[in-house]
């Protein structure tokens, strides 16, 4: 039972990324290259995270300081890759074979996001993987109905493929110079993460998740205006 | 056990100790050297920086025969011009090209450095050669691609954007379809676009070749990671240690275990350093012999020994009851599979399979017999002992690669980690290139190609032509079966040629061409190029795997995550690295560093850290 739960819950999390990576990503040794140094970054920002964490004890038991630390790192890690990228992009353009398709710099920028969203995805996943492999059962806190399991795994995808629309989103605002789309992305990631302390408070499980996939929703459409967009002149 | 752990120390010591050889990183007549030479051409006659026109002059010349080559077919132009419209972007990729300049003119200074002085005249001498060759190539390009548009109403993918590099070409000509203003930019832009390809090439190269490394390097943690989840055995410290451990780390005390760590750690070091100076003086004194059979009889002992150990373990573990008869049947057969695969010949698939089990195996071993602190003080000390090793100028690694440049021959063959079929083909072409490079990368291929081939045919007049077989090995992935059908041609026109193997996509070789040709091999752990990729020696596999391995018996996935990312994102800067610096590099330093460092954070800060906020279902 407790290793069918297992399966069925790391699908759960991991299904769309994992898709994702096979269909999109795996093809191009580039792409693959792309995505590991992108999850290396933000593999960075959370260790500097809890290193602060860590440092700064006032704040360890008090998320909301814990959240608003971790998302700004992250989003620090979000424009440095986005730098990074920059750098490098005159290069892999070039050797990329799809390189001539216009929507080229969104292909890198869901690539990098991709990046922050499996490894977001797996690191978070974790604990819950080690509570999950031992017998029984656990309630969620926000709602005991359910299970602790089914609702970090629903979480968890929401966060791996927020972080892909985000990683667009952004990167099109930097290119584009758009104020808003750059700013979007730090006030809904902050948003989205600091919904997750309604779990924590005990109160629902809905009042975090709903919003939440309608955060998603909401990003996928701006992603699709991004990319079904003319290209501009500007980049 | 205490036997199979001294016998398991002795054999790391082999593994281990037996050195680096990167032949030909140096030498101008070796076709790894070759990127040297026409580097060095491109510089000297295409210029640098400072003298934009001259560069562009030459530039221009080759894009012309290039674009002689594309515009001779139809969809080439189409392509033109609808790319018409995205000139900003191309002005912006040129400018950004003229930066690039800059890297290559120093990446290629430093490798005139490395050349003969009289290397100048007679690559520029090559170069005219080359272009020459060119021309005859996109002629036969031309006649290539004409037929294959006729048959397709789409337009073959290669034919339409060939490796990106036609796309650069592309690039040159939206960018002068534009009419940019500023001419004379224009053409410095075209100059350095066209600098900009060598290394786009090398980059292509690069991401390949990092993941024809992360693949392996990762199914070899993979397994060592498995093995430690599943069978305790390893992860459990029983105290019988490897006899070179001098301090049990019994003692209460931290800083005690410490200091005993660091003594174990530096008598292993010393023991690995007296082993390699062995090594070295048995290769400077030709003793190939003796060193021939210290590295069978540890292949020999890895894959009976330790394979028993192993099946053994897992056999206990899953409760798996076997006879003995069977199970001796089945190391027999696995054994000696193994030891000709490692030292004869094998399919590559099958190679690459047995270097990895036993990579794994001997980390598993070198994880469960050496005591906690030792192995991480160990890991740091090898790191630097890499360092000192392939980089100083009296390191054992560095003189045994000098040694073998001197000579011009390859050594060990059996312990490195080969990424590709083709560095089996490393001698030389005395004849144009097939015309498939013509077709395929027109002008670039080109000019690394003819400059490089030329001292090399000088060096080994009687080589077999293997040009195509670099080609094949290179785009293997890109352009398998159009490569198949010009491969045949060749072949045919090359059969006296007794040692061009016949190559399959697994590529089966014969044993001359691997014992004489042979590019690069690197043992302890380093990287080293060749035309054809990138080798890494399988003691950076061993320690990586080690490293992976000690975080698993911690038994988070978050740190086993963290040490495993670091690594790869070591592995790919080393390979950044390696593309600046274009010599044998130490893979350990950087890859461990970072996977310390990530293991003691993510051990230490990360899991609280997550594990409080998960608890509470908080998401970051």
């Amino acid at each position: 039972m407790s290793f069918m739960v297992l399966l069925g819950i790391a699908l759960i999390a991991f299904s769309p990324v994992l898709v994702l990576v096979l269909l999109t990503v795996a093809q191009s040794a580039e792409l693959v290259v792309l995505l590991v140094c992108s999850a290396f970054f933000w593999l960075l920002s959370i260790l500097v995270t809890s290193i602060l964490w860590f440092i700064i004890s006032p704040i360890r038991d008090a998320y909301v300081w814990a959240i608003f630390l971790a998302v700004a790192l992250q989003e620090v890690g979000r424009w440095a890759t986005y730098r990074v990228l920059k750098r490098a992009e005159p290069g892999l353009l070039k050797v990329a074979d799809f390189a001539n398709s216009r929507l080229v710099h969104h292909r890198l920028a869901y690539v990098s996001g991709l990046g922050f969203g499996i490894m977001s995805a797996l690191i978070q996943f974790n604990p819950v993987l080690s509570v999950a492999t031992g017998p029984g059962m656990l309630p969620s806190p926000g709602c005991t109905g359910n299970s602790y399991y089914l609702v970090s795994a629903f979480t968890i995808c929401c966060f791996s493929l927020l972080h892909v629309f985000w990683h667009v989103v952004f990167s099109h605002g930097m290119n584009t110079n758009s104020k808003v789309l750059v700013a979007i992305v730090p006030i809904a990631h902050l948003a989205a993460s600091l919904l997750t302390l309604i779990n924590e408070s005990g109160e629902s499980c809905a009042g975090a998740l709903v919003p939440l996939y309608i955060e998603l929703a909401l990003f996928g459409f701006i992603c699709w205006r991004i990319i079904s967009k003319r290209p501009s002149r500007e980049f | 056990m205490s036997s199979g752990g001294k016998l398991a120390r002795s054999d790391s010591t082999d593994s281990t100790d037996s050195v680096t050889a990167d032949t030909p990183l140096l030498t101008p007549s070796s076709p790894t050297s070759a990127p040297a030479p026409s580097y060095s051409t491109t510089t000297t006659t295409t210029g640098t920086p400072s003298n934009p026109a001259s560069s562009s002059s030459s530039d221009q010349q080759r894009r012309r025969t290039a674009s002689a080559a594309l515009g001779s077919s139809p969809y080439s132009s189409s392509s033109f011009s609808s790319s018409a419209a995205a000139a900003p972007l191309n002005a912006e990729m040129a400018s950004r090209g003229n930066f690039d300049t800059q890297s290559v003119s120093s990446v290629s200074s430093t490798d005139q450095l490395l050349l003969s002085p009289t290397q100048p005249q007679r690559s520029q001498q090559l170069l005219e050669d080359a272009q020459e060759r060119r021309r005859q190539q996109s002629a036969a390009a031309t006649q290539n691609s004409q037929p294959g548009a006729a048959a397709a109403p789409q337009p073959p993918r290669r034919a339409v954007a060939p490796q990106g590099n036609a796309n650069s070409l592309n690039g040159n000509e939206r960018t002068d379809a534009a009419g940019s203003p500023n001419a004379g930019a224009n053409a410095a832009g075209d100059a350095a676009e066209g600098e900009e390809e060598d290394e786009d090439e090398e980059l292509k190269y690069g991401a390949k070749e990092v993941m024809a490394l992360i693949v392996p390097v990762t199914l070899c943690m993979a397994i060592v990671v498995a093995s430690i989840q599943s069978i305790t055995y390893y992860a459990q410290d029983s105290g019988d240690y490897l006899a070179y451990i001098a301090f049990k780390e019994d003692s209460d005390s931290g800083a005690e275990n410490f200091g005993g760590a660091i003594i174990n750690a530096l008598i292993i070091v010393g023991v690995i350093l007296v082993m390699t100076c062995v090594l070295v003086l048995l290769y400077k004194y030709r003793c190939y012999k003796a060193i021939w059979m210290w590295l069978f009889l540890s292949t020999v002992m890895l894959l009976f020994l330790f394979t028993y150990i192993y099946l053994e373990l897992v056999f206990d573990r899953y409760n798996v009851a076997m006879d003995w008869v069977t199970f001796a049947f089945v190391i027999w057969n696995f054994g000696c599979v193994g030891v000709v695969a490692v030292h004869w010949k094998a399919p590559l698939l099958l190679q690459q399979a047995y270097l990895i089990t036993t990579s794994a195996l001997l980390a598993l071993t070198l994880i469960k017999h050496l005591p906690e602190w030792t192995t991480w003080v160990l890991l740091a000390a090898i790191a630097v002992y890499d360092l000192f090793a392939v980089l100083c100028p009296r390191g054992p690694l560095k003189v045994l690669v000098e040694t073998a440049q001197e000579r011009n021959e390859p050594i060990f063959p059996a312990l490195i980690y080969s990424s590709t079929m083709a560095w089996i083909a490393v001698a030389a072409v005395d004849k144009p290139v097939p015309s498939e490079d013509a077709e395929e990368v027109p002008q670039l291929q080109a000019a690394r190609n003819d400059p490089e081939a030329a001292p090399v045919s000088t060096a080994q007049p009687t080589a077999p032509a293997a040009a195509r077989q670099r080609r094949t090995g290179t785009n293997a992935g890109a352009a398998a079966d159009e490569d198949e059908a010009t491969n045949a041609t060749a072949a045919a026109e090359q059969s006296q040629d007794s040692t061009a193997p016949a190559e399959d996509d697994e590529g089966t070789y014969s044993s001359s061409s691997l014992s004489h040709f042979h590019a690069c091999s690197c043992s302890l752990s380093c990287f080293c190029t060749t035309e054809h990729g990138v080798k890494l020696g399988l003691g950076d596999f061993i320690f990586y795997s080690v490293l992976v391995g000690k975080a698993s018996v911690s038994n988070n996935w978050s740190t086993i995550l963290s040490c495993f990312f670091a690594i790869l994102v070591g592995l790919c800067l080393t390979l950044v690295l390696l593309a600046i610096y274009r010599r044998a590099l130490p893979a350990l330093p950087i890859s461990i560093a970072f996977g310390l460092l990530f293991y003691y954070v993510s051990n230490e800060v990360l899991v609280p850290f997550n594990n409080q906020l998960s608890a509470v279902q908080v998401f970051v």
